[in-house]
């Protein structure tokens, strides 16, 4: 079963992405109205725009948040004013994704552009890093031409060298690629990739054995496996996005549809739940009816808390098999 | 719940905006913010179209029964019990897992039961639809549990099962009970439409005797001798005690169930029916009763059962109960009862994947997460992976939630996530301006560069300001002084100022000198260790050696140098204390010489 | 003695941070009413249970939401308590003739620093003066009736204060997370009376004062030891005894028996800690100060044995899995909140 609740985006113009921060405790915007906005949970449990700021002279298409060891934020209290750390002017083209490498890696940042350059930054010496493996980053490409072989290439990072390398090409993966991430890898010996394409797939990468016992410059070799390959959209998918834990896999499509993946205890990959808007107004938005999960208890008291709908179902109220 | 789909859930927001196209984002663990979105060039190409009406974004989580207060009683109480379980199994012997398990779960039906107790005698303004959807899911989770317990886990010598059985019919089905009360309850009794039902229910659930079919056979004389044609009910009786299928089949509609049936005919015609034949007569029943298309999920799991089919009973309760608690609980059982035979291979995989979605569940929460990192203790590498990852990602909203997180931590030996919890909570405390706190918490993280930089800070303020603001906590750093060159410094600095302070002179001028030769102190803290040096330049007994003297009059002149040449590039950095110390300059010139003049002086007559 | 204690375990669905006894009407009363405060939730209250004279479950009488984490718990009055909350404030709640709650007066934002609200973390009171401390490093008298504040004391650095106690009406001790004591004179234009250092930077989580010797407090420490300081010799603490595996929680004295002494921690221990059978302290040279009022007895907290360590501990109740947060004792019934949403009543903890 899913509950929700509404918050007003205050944006003006559609919204090109949604990133929360290491706690999922606070949120940032970006919209074609060329502003970002930062929205902090405050103690009802609200989400509450706390910082909004106009950026750049086009469309914001991507946010994101670094880890907090390297940015010093109050978590208490709400910032008044944020601060533009700095200002990276570099490609020349529309980036089209940025994302901060894992913490392990120090401060790193990619970004890609409309251009096909990808460019990765690096904060150098923040903290001394012990690396276990070497960095890796996952490159999709939406040139359209699927006669051009894969689009998803693999490059990793030697430390001897300071280059990154091409280790790997996904052939299997010929359409144009919108959208990939790597799964948080939480105890697991291989590497999770979801990739958004004209369908939502799901590979996994496994390190062959030899790689191990050779020393860090060589590079590594992979076992590349196909986990799911999912047509349930039946169109463009152009988003995918993990859960902290790696378990579920949110996909966005243009049939309009976000759609859950989960493995079950033999890695067999399932849509568990598909959510749709409909082109009904809710009258649940008032706040007014509709379960709210809040119990009150015994008390009298006024507390208005953030009030949860419950989704309805339009199929089947299914309890969905997760094994 | 009567349609199960085996496809996925399809659910709706009603929302005209988010119909058009929608993205969604996975924040945390489970929740999903689903915003309106056009695809990048969809919108590149009508960038001057606006939408209509407000943009809302929806934050959805996936709700379930556990979250109520009712299941939290229940999540608390059974996580005692599920720990003490892994830890005797453990330790037992393989004879005395079994009695070990029975009453495991026992506890777990009692725990159920008080729960239904307490959902029956909540009084407060609750959605009354809610409680009752709650008592039913505690009443089946109770009732699968016990068959579960007699059918895997307290299997009698010999696989007897029957008279279990019975118990558990009449626990779970007291619709007999009640009628005989009903009945008794009238003036006639017999004239009570329901006392012959009364009977005929409640001979089917009678005690079984050993001289059952000695009993049986007098009946079956008896009736074929005519003894009860006179009354009608009797005769039916008898002809049930007989295990007359065709007289029990034609009292269906008195029995709950097929389960109900289907105990009562075995009662009548194969009371020592064993463990394996039990799935031959369950399917009879369901038959009976009207086939499969009448049987609810409740069935399936209820006949999975009966049929021993561990796998399709853990599969058909995740259809039935809207809840991860029961599979893994039950999971958890069967696993340790049957995990190692053959055939239940699948047991351990199944058993950590389920209680990691359980787990899941509970670490998402915010107050439940504590809960959830006992379950991940057990759940192996992903277990631990999980718990590293929740424990780095708990916001750190006061003090001692951070302790309890770094006690969780410190329990479980993950070192790295409490350096990464204190390094945090300095940077925090810093951007709060709360340098004695940042330093404590720079200390726990051992992050020299971090507590450098702190250390900088206090000394670029003792610049400024001529006082230290956290001089008790820098006079008992103790070893955490070692952490970074410049802590060690300030501890050090701290230590020459109490000696000084003291009286200690000669000590005192020993440790400064020293500061400035080790070049432990930094360049702009110089101008400051030579004005600390010129009161003991200056003080009538010698106390700083010619040797001392020259290491002095070496720094100054290293400084004077890099004076000159910044002063031509640009101001400088600590202007208050450069410009009081260009004033003093010569003064310190002077001493520094006169007092060198003095200690050759002295150091002389001494040898001599 | 710990035998016979009878344990009952009751679940409330929210994590308990504070438990305390409603005050008994006499000084040798029984009490049936206790309040608690909780923790972590997405709404936490305070409530009032009805403890039954029998073995049974405590029950419901009402509760309040309150925002933010209930950080501690403290009868000013009889009737009268109050809060401590972790967005900064403090709230004053009074008992009406049914034992219900309302309430009375409220201090918001008493705690704050850059960028926000500052927990407040432990309050002290002396009957008539609220003292509260929190991770700003402030120390704030107010007074019940009075929305003003009466006094605030701030710290240097900002190093989080975990715990106060009245020593004498007008004397608090507080500490913080550097270990630091810090004795305060109320009535002084300059407060500062007294800094106590513990060893090796290790925070103290909570303090308890004697009932009756005042300059007695015992503090609770991040490592799990329990330290006793007399007040009158501040150069270092009289005994440190390890004891918990974590950081200590709380700690309490018996109100009527304080030789005997009850601690938690998050170890999810509960320890009864028994000096009774402690020798008495032998005059000790390095007392110079110690002028006992006549009559007034000397504790058995500061004899040779204590100070060696030697003294009686005993677990009130299994091992729990997750932190012991608060306790509190009244005649021969402790109770105690645990975050494993749960309130344990613990009878005949001790002959009395």
């Amino acid at each position: 079963m899913f509950v929700a609740k509404s918050v007003n985006a205050e944006h003006k113009d559609l919204i090109h992405d949604v990133s929360f921060d290491f706690y999922g405790k606070r949120m940032a915007t970006c919209s074609s109205d060329q502003s970002v906005k930062i929205w902090d949970l405050n103690e009802d449990g609200e989400w509450v725009c706390t910082a909004s700021w106009k950026t750049h002279c086009g469309s914001v298409w991507k946010v994101t948040w670094a880890h907090p060891e390297f940015v010093s934020g109050s978590g208490n209290g709400i910032h008044s004013t944020w601060i533009k750390r700095a200002g990276l002017v570099d490609s020349r083209t529309s980036v089209m994704d940025v994302k901060f490498a894992p913490k392990i890696q120090g401060l790193q940042l990619a970004t890609c552009s409309a251009g096909g350059v990808v460019r990765i930054y690096e904060a150098p010496d923040v903290m001394n890093l012990n690396q276990l493996h070497a960095p890796m980053i996952a490159v999709g490409s939406d040139d359209p031409n699927s006669g051009s072989g894969g689009k998803v290439f693999i490059y990793e990072f030697s430390a001897n060298t300071h280059k990154w390398t091409k280790v790997e090409t996904l052939l299997t993966v010929t359409e144009p690629v919108h959208d990939l991430s790597f799964a948080p890898n939480l105890g697991r010996s291989y590497h999770l990739l979801g990739i958004a394409t004209k369908d939502v797939r799901i590979i996994t990468l496994k390190p062959t054995k030899e790689d191990s016992t050779q020393n860090q410059s060589s590079l590594s070799i992979f076992e590349v496996r196909q986990a799911g390959q999912f047509d349930d959209h039946g169109s463009t998918v152009w988003r995918v996005c993990w859960n902290l834990t790696g378990t579920i896999l949110a996909s966005s499509g243009d049939d309009g549809c976000v759609r859950l993946w989960k493995a079950n205890y033999l890695d067999i990959w399932k849509c568990i739940s598909t959510l749709r808007g409909e082109a009904v107004e809710n009258v649940t938005d008032a706040g007014t009816t509709g379960g709210s999960l809040q119990q009150s208890g015994a008390t009298g008291s006024g507390h208005n808390t953030a009030r949860y709908f419950k989704l309805a179902p339009t199929a089947h109220p299914a309890h969905v098999p997760w094994h | 719940m009567n349609m199960v789909s085996k496809n996925s859930g399809r659910w709706s927001i009603k929302d005209p905006v988010i119909a058009k196209d929608m993205h969604g984002v996975i924040g945390g663990i489970s929740t999903l913010m689903v915003f309106p979105h056009k695809a990048h060039s969809e919108a590149e190409k009508e960038t001057q179209s606006k939408t209509e009406g407000p943009v809302k974004m929806y934050q959805v989580e996936s709700f379930s029964w556990l979250w109520s207060r009712q299941a939290r009683k229940l999540i608390n109480e059974s996580v005692g019990t599920y720990l003490s379980l892994q830890a005797a199994v453990k330790e037992a012997e393989p004879d005395e897992c079994k009695p070990l398990l029975v009453k495991k779960c026992r506890e777990y039906r009692s725990m159920i039961q008080a729960c239904v107790e307490d959902v029956n005698m909540s009084q407060e303004c609750e959605d009354q639809e809610e409680i009752k959807a709650c008592g039913q899911l505690l009443y089946k989770m109770e009732l699968i549990l016990s068959l579960i317990e007699i059918l895997f886990i307290d299997i009698k010598p010999g696989g007897l099962v029957l008279g279990q059985l019975v118990m558990w019919i009449r626990v779970h089905f007291t619709q007999c009970i009640e009628k005989k009360n009903e009945a008794m309850e009238s003036d006639h009794p017999h004239l009570h439409p329901a006392y012959w039902e009364a009977v005929y229910g409640g001979v089917s659930v009678a005690e079984f005797t050993v001289r059952w079919q000695h009993w049986q056979s007098e009946c079956e004389r008896r009736l074929q001798e005519g003894h009860f044609t006179t009354c009608h009910q009797l005769q039916t009786v008898c002809k049930i005690l007989c295990g007359n299928q065709q007289t029990i089949n034609s009292l269906i509609d008195l029995m709950d169930t097929w389960y109900h049936l289907m105990v009562s005919t075995l009662l009548f015609t194969c009371p020592t029916v064993k463990l394996f034949r039990l799935h031959n007569a369950a399917q009879d029943a369901i038959t009976s009763i009207g086939g499969e298309q009448r049987t609810t999920p409740l069935d399936n799991v209820l006949l999975a059962a009966m049929e021993a089919d561990t796998h399709q009973v853990i599969k058909e309760c995740q259809q039935v109960l809207d809840n991860t608690w029961f599979t893994a609980h039950v999971t958890d059982l069967l696993c340790h009862t049957m995990g190692q035979k053959t055939g239940q291979k699948f047991l351990p995989e199944l058993r950590e994947s389920l209680l990691l979605d359980y787990a899941s569940v509970l670490v998402s929460h915010s107050s439940l997460w504590q809960v959830g990192i006992l379950y991940l203790d057990h759940c192996g590498a992903s277990g631990i992976a999980m718990s590293q990852m929740v424990l780095q990602r708990l916001p750190l909203t006061d003090d001692s939630c951070v302790h309890k997180i770094i006690q969780m931590a410190s329990d479980r030996n993950f070192d790295s996530i409490i350096v990464g919890v204190c390094r945090i909570m300095g940077r925090r405390a810093l951007s709060q301006g709360r340098l004695g706190s940042a330093i404590w918490w720079g200390v726990r993280s051992r992050d020299a560069a971090f507590t450098s930089h702190l250390a900088h800070q206090i000394l670029h303020k003792y610049v400024a300001e001529g006082r230290f603001e956290s001089s008790q906590l820098l006079d008992h750093l103790g070893p955490a002084m070692l952490l970074s060159d410049t802590l060690t410094f300030l501890g050090k600095y701290r230590e020459f100022h109490m000696m000084y302070q003291d009286g200690n002179f000669q000590d005192a001028a020993t440790l400064l000198v020293s500061l400035i030769s080790s070049k432990l102190a930094p360049e702009y803290f110089w101008p400051v260790l030579l004005l600390d040096a010129l009161p003991l330049l200056k003080s009538e007994e010698p106390v700083i050696s010619a040797e001392q003297t020259y290491e002095l009059m070496y720094c100054l002149h290293n400084l004077h140098n890099h004076t000159c040449k910044r002063g031509k590039q640009g101001p400088l950095e600590n202007e208050v204390a450069s410009s009081a110390f260009i004033e003093k300059e010569r003064d310190i010139r002077l001493a520094l010489s006169n007092n060198l003049a003095r200690a050759i002086i002295h150091e002389g007559s001494i040898e001599n | 003695m710990v035998g016979k204690a009878v344990v009952s375990k009751k679940y409330v669905s929210r994590k308990v941070k504070a438990v305390r006894w409603k005050p008994p009407l006499s000084d040798y009363g029984r009490t049936d009413t206790l309040v608690t405060g909780s923790w972590g939730d997405t709404e936490n209250v305070v409530g009032v249970w009805h403890v039954p004279e029998s073995e049974d479950d405590p029950t419901l009488v009402n509760q309040l939401m309150h925002s933010g984490n209930v950080n501690d718990i403290q009868y000013v009055t009889r009737d009268m308590f109050a809060a401590g909350s972790s967005t900064g404030g403090v709230k004053l709640y009074k008992h009406n003739n049914s034992n219900h709650i309302e309430e009375k007066m409220s201090w918001d934002r008493l705690h704050s620093f850059l960028g926000g609200a500052a927990p407040c973390t432990a309050l002290a009171t002396n009957g008539d003066q609220i003292a509260s401390v929190g991770e700003d490093g402030k120390l704030v008298i107010i007074n019940p009736n009075q929305k003003a504040t009466n006094r605030t004391i701030e710290s240097v650095g900002g190093c989080s204060v975990y715990a106060v106690v009245y020593v004498r009406a007008s004397e608090v001790v507080t500490a913080n997370m550097q270990g630091h004591l810090k004795l305060w004179d109320l009535r002084a234009s300059q407060p500062a009376k007294a800094t106590l250092l513990s060893p090796d930077q290790i925070a103290v989580c909570h303090l308890a004062g004697h009932p009756t010797q005042q300059h007695l407090v015992a503090a609770g420490g991040e490592d799990g030891a329990l330290a006793i300081w007399d007040m009158r010799n501040t150069g270092q603490p009289f005994s440190i005894i390890s004891a918990h595996n974590g950081p200590i929680s709380e700690v309490k004295f018996h109100p009527g028996a304080p030789e005997h002494l009850f601690t938690c921690g998050l170890d999810g221990q509960l320890l009864h800690w028994d000096a009774s059978a402690s020798a008495r302290p032998t005059h000790m040279s390095s007392f110079k100060s110690t002028r006992e009022l006549p009559g007034g007895s000397v504790t058995v907290w500061l004899s040779s044995d204590v100070a060696r360590g030697a003294i009686d501990t005993t677990c009130v109740i299994p091992q729990s899995p997750l932190p012991i947060n608060s306790i509190d004792v009244e005649g021969t019934t402790l109770i105690a909140g645990s975050d494993n949403e749960a309130i344990f009543t613990v009878r005949k903890v001790m002959l009395y």
